[in-house]
């Protein structure tokens, strides 16, 4: 279903998987590559977009992300990138995280897969091999011969 | 444990996302791992997403990296993987990740011997490097005069870029196809090109000085092999320079340049244009401005139009190249640091 308000902005409905309605502006929801290309292939029109494989938890963070990014010019860059720090503050843990890049994936929203990539990315740039085998749940399958090799070879990354 | 709490499906571009550091330390996580945190695939996608966040610092006896995001400082040098002796090290570009070099002679200068020459493809990161057959016709080169080394993104090629002064003074023109694998000769391009070509939109830059005053800028396209002329900034910005260089800051084209005469207001400064939009005259703007004397630019480089601008960050920091292969690190609010 497609609305006008006042001002002839265009209004998008986009339905969550646990079936939650959001109504926002398109140019909001067209950030969304996936959503772009539903609307221009018409699937706005009739009813609601569904989305199948995000919540309606995780879709209202994604449009206030989508809704901030929409209205900032590129003058606002510092601002937005302040904005960017706080929006994903709140999202700080591993589950929220996880759920966001999920949907930023599914959704295509660039800016969003890397902010959340660059933070999750953040969270492991000072561990230890050891550390970060034990967070990925990977196994260690050097010989310690094999192990002592490539640790030389990239010795500067433990000085 | 958390390792199910992290998002496995996406590793590799939580990877991409990584400092160098981090990502040589990890390559002794597993045996999977390592083979592709050095593998192509990893830096193609690496290189669109953080193209500017480490230096490689080259000296005749080796290389480190200077990695600008966590600490200044150089790291341990290391040497060169090359068969060669580590002397007469001349950078030709580097793109990707992969740098190209000169090994065996020296490129500047009336020395220049091609049949000496070897020219290798290296990946620092890796240490993999690669030897490339030598230019055509070796015997009678004099000085090679313009380089440079990049990607033709619609052929998925690399190419190199060598034009070379005869001992006829006669100028040829030569490029190396990474795929073909061999080197062709074709049409010169511009009056008076000089040194390392900077690689923009596919296209290699340099400054065409032509006659006295004017500030010409040709690019060579490494797809279609063709040169053209980009617009350089208005002559109402530039009145009066006596230097203008042209460079390249994030993903637009600079100019960088000043007076030497005391008389001209502004002489005491380095100024930097940039080109917002590639290619479109009106785009070009004043950037910044920085002090000779506020930023100590004036005691750590003598002239300042040896410098290349190589970087400015969100908080004003700016990496200047100098002549040689020095590093400055510029607080364009304050002071100077030689890296």
């Amino acid at each position: 279903m497609s609305i006008t308000t006042e001002n002839n902005e265009k209004m998008i409905t986009l339905m969550s998987s646990d079936g939650e309605e959001f109504v926002v502006e398109e140019a909001v929801a067209a950030q969304s590559q996936t959503i772009k290309h539903l609307i221009e292939d018409g699937c706005s029109t009739e009813g609601s977009i569904p989305l199948p494989n995000v919540t309606g938890r995780v879709l209202s963070e994604v449009i206030q992300y989508c809704k901030k990014h929409s209205s900032s010019d590129d003058k606002e860059e510092k601002e937005l990138e302040a904005w960017d720090a706080e929006f994903v503050k709140a999202a700080d843990d591993h589950v929220a995280l996880t759920d966001l890049m999920m949907a930023a994936n599914f959704l295509d929203i660039k800016g969003l897969l890397d902010l959340v990539a660059q933070t999750l990315a953040n969270m492991i740039t000072g561990k230890s091999p050891e550390e970060v085998r034990r967070m990925w749940n990977i196994k260690n399958d050097f010989t310690p011969e094999e192990a002592e090799k490539v640790r030389k070879e990239n010795q500067w990354a433990f000085e | 444990g958390m390792g199910n709490c992290f998002p496995v499906d996406f590793v590799e571009e939580i990877l991409a996302h990584l400092p160098n550091k981090s990502i040589m330390r990890f390559r002794c996580v597993s045996k999977e791992w390592s083979s592709y945190l050095v593998s192509d695939e990893f830096y193609k996608l690496r290189f669109t997403l953080r193209p500017h966040e480490r230096l490689l610092k080259l000296t005749d006896s080796g290389f480190s990296f200077i990695n600008y995001e966590d600490s200044l400082i150089p790291s341990t040098e290391q040497s060169f993987p090359f068969k060669k002796p580590n002397k007469l090290v001349d950078f030709i570009g580097s793109c990707d990740g992969l740098v190209c070099l000169s090994l065996g002679c020296p490129l500047h200068g009336r020395s220049f011997d091609s049949s000496k020459q070897e020219l290798v493809l290296w990946n620092p990161c890796t240490g993999i490097h690669r030897e490339m057959p030598k230019l055509l016709d070796v015997a009678d080169y004099r000085e090679a005069r313009a380089f440079g080394f990049g990607y033709a993104p619609a052929s998925c090629d690399y190419k190199i870029y060598i034009r070379v002064i005869l001992q006829s003074q006669e100028e040829v023109t030569q490029i190396f196809s990474l795929k073909a694998n061999s080197w062709k000769k074709i049409k010169n391009h511009g009056e008076n090109l000089r040194g390392n070509g900077l690689l923009l939109n596919g296209a290699l830059h340099w400054d065409d000085e032509g006659v006295f005053g004017a500030h010409n800028i040709i690019a060579f396209d490494l797809e279609k092999e063709e040169a053209y002329d980009v617009p350089s900034p208005p002559l109402y910005l530039l009145r009066d320079v006596q230097f203008a260089m042209v460079g390249i800051i994030g993903d637009c084209l600079c100019m960088h340049g000043g007076w030497y005469d005391t008389t001209m207001p502004n002489y005491d400064a380095l100024h930097i244009w940039i080109m917002k939009e590639y290619c479109v005259q009106t785009s070009w703007v004043p950037l910044i401005k920085v002090m000779y004397d506020e930023t100590g630019l004036d005691g750590c480089c003598y002239d300042a139009s040896d410098m290349v601008p190589q970087f400015i960050n969100n908080n004003g920091y700016m990496l200047m190249q100098g002549e040689g292969g020095d590093v400055y690190l510029i607080d364009t609010q304050s002071e100077c640091t030689h890296l």
